[in-house]
């Protein structure tokens, strides 16, 4: 755990790759931070602790985490919008974390040193959400290589057919790549097996039993025209299913083209990647507030409960709050999450629940 | 201060509550379950709008519209649900989508420029149903690549139609 850490192999000022060297007075704090998450009762994946630039930052942050992906104008456009937001001083990345193990966690190299301990804090709260939450759990944690895997797939298809063929028809998939169904993350998968024999179940119209003395009523107890009907239904039934007839409303359309739109195999293939990646982003959209807030809640309960911030930082760690959790005319996703929690914590602490609470007054 | 407020049972399970709460919640379950008055009260979470004189004004105090307002966004993750409904429409290849309306519509330029990149995912026409601001059902068609090709219809001339 202690080599990991630091991601100190890649950090030793070399310029081919992203990252600078972690002040010492950061260095110093990272390991009792990380002991006190943990004595906090949070499990997470070993965290690597990345000290990045703000340009380092805006790109990874543009590419959604990673590092290498397929290349795409719209990463460029979002990375535009980034690094332009930061010079002019609008907004600022923090700190970003991913869903992947080990944890990788990006700081920002201009934020003072209060600020940095607090996002490892925070990020290791993101750890904590991402490997304990149930929509968590079927995705791919070892995201980073499925990413650069999908990344130089592409690239090769790019240098077979046309960097502008294979880009226009990644553009079109990327605009259906909302339209997935994410429970289907949950079912196991299936291969079809060859079959050598008919395994069909011959399957028969149901039809009533009747005493032998009463045989004279068997046309009118089991009618004929019933049990026909019955007959046909069963076997339109079967055409349907071999047929592989299309039933019930699906919410998986992106999925659904994939198998059965007449796309060419390299089609297929790079659309499935996109598929695949739209669903391990799927997840984080779901939860965005309650993943947040717990983060939130996590650096508090850390920083000012604990008293890790100490009594000369948690100044600079309330101004660091304040401006998280700001805004007054619009609904800010961070707070509605944090202060639920809290809210909660509240509730739990004070045996507040429903059924005890019920039949007091107001 | 009265006996809710005074309410304490000293059980001290909150911790432990939360963090259940981070294993089994997403954003929806969690606003649906946790989200009550007494929230709204002091966090004064209610629903403001902007008046014609200019100022921001409360609407509306009751946490169940203010529930409703944040479960329409959370539902499907700020998107809009849609279906597919049948992928053979008319025996055509004609794909027939379905958006789940729930008091937003969608909006158009966007509608027809998926429907565009959808056709040339599919290679034959794709229809949308939904409904627009004054609740009648519209069909969006595209029957082409370019924005040309897609047209709007009312539900019963997308039934009626019959040069494809």
């Amino acid at each position: 755990m202690q080599s990991l850490m630091f991601g100190s192999p890649y950090l030793s000022a070399d310029n081919t790759v992203p990252g600078v060297k972690i002040p010492d007075d950061l260095m110093a704090r990272i390991p009792s931070t990380i002991q006190s998450c943990t004595d906090f009762g949070l499990t997470f994946p070993t965290p690597v602790v990345v000290m990045l630039t703000w340009d380092e930052i805006s790109e990874i942050a543009a590419y959604g985490g990673f590092p290498n992906r397929y290349p795409h104008w719209s990463f460029g456009m979002e990375y535009e919008e980034l690094s332009r937001g930061y010079e002019f001083g609008k907004h600022r990345i923090f700190e970003m974390v991913i869903n992947t193990s080990p944890l990788y966690i990006y700081c920002l190299d201009s934020n003072s040193l209060i600020d940095n301990v607090t996002v490892v804090a925070h990020a290791i709260g993101h750890g904590d959400y991402f490997h304990n939450n149930l929509f968590f759990k079927p995705t791919n944690k070892n995201a980073m290589n499925m990413m650069a895997d999908h990344g130089t797939r592409i690239e090769r298809y790019m240098e077979r057919w046309g960097r502008q063929v294979v880009g226009d028809f990644i553009n079109k998939c990327l605009s259906i790549d909302d339209l997935i169904d994410p429970a289907i993350a949950w079912k196991p998968r299936k291969h079809r097996e060859v079959a050598i024999f008919d395994q069909r179940k011959v399957k028969h119209p149901s039809r009533l039993i009747i005493d032998s003395e009463r045989d004279y009523m068997q046309d009118w107890v089991n009618d004929p025209s019933w049990i026909k009907e019955q007959q046909t239904n069963l076997t339109e039934q079967e055409q349907r299913s071999i047929a592989g007839v299309f039933e019930g409303k699906d919410k998986d359309i992106f999925k659904f083209v994939i198998d059965h739109a007449p796309l060419t195999l390299w089609q297929r293939d790079v659309a499935h990647m996109l598929y695949e990646e739209s669903q391990y982003f799927f997840p984080q959209r779901m939860t965005k507030t309650c993943n947040e807030g717990h983060a939130s809640y996590v650096d508090f309960k850390l920083m000012a409960c604990e008293g890790l911030a100490g009594d000369e930082g948690i100044v600079d760690y309330a101004l660091h709050k304040a401006s998280v959790l700001g805004g007054k005319y619009s609904m800010n996703p961070y707070a509605l999450g944090f202060k639920l929690l809290l809210h909660i914590e509240e509730n739990w602490d004070k045996g507040r629940t429903v059924v005890s609470m019920k039949n007091v007054r107001c | 201060m009265n006996d809710r407020e005074k309410w304490d049972k000293k059980h001290m399970k909150g911790k432990d509550k939360v963090f259940e709460v981070r294993a089994m919640y997403n954003d929806y379950m969690l606003i649906n379950e946790f989200l009550d008055q007494d929230f709204c009260d002091k966090w004064k979470f209610y629903i403001y709008g902007r008046y014609p004189n200019g100022e921001h004004k409360i609407v509306t105090r009751d946490y169940k519209e203010v529930r409703r307002v944040l479960l329409n966004q959370y539902s499907t993750g700020n998107l809009p649900d849609i279906r597919l409904v049948e992928p053979n429409f008319r025996g055509k290849r004609i794909m027939l989508l379905e958006h789940q309306y729930n008091d937003n519509p969608l909006h158009p330029k966007e509608t027809v420029d998926t429907l565009r990149s959808l056709f040339s995912l599919w290679k034959a026409p794709v229809a949308i149903s939904t409904y627009n601001e004054d609740e009648e059902e519209i069909v969006y068609v595209a029957t082409g690549p370019n924005r040309e090709h897609t047209t709007m219809m009312t539900r019963d001339d997308f039934e009626a139609k019959k040069n494809w």
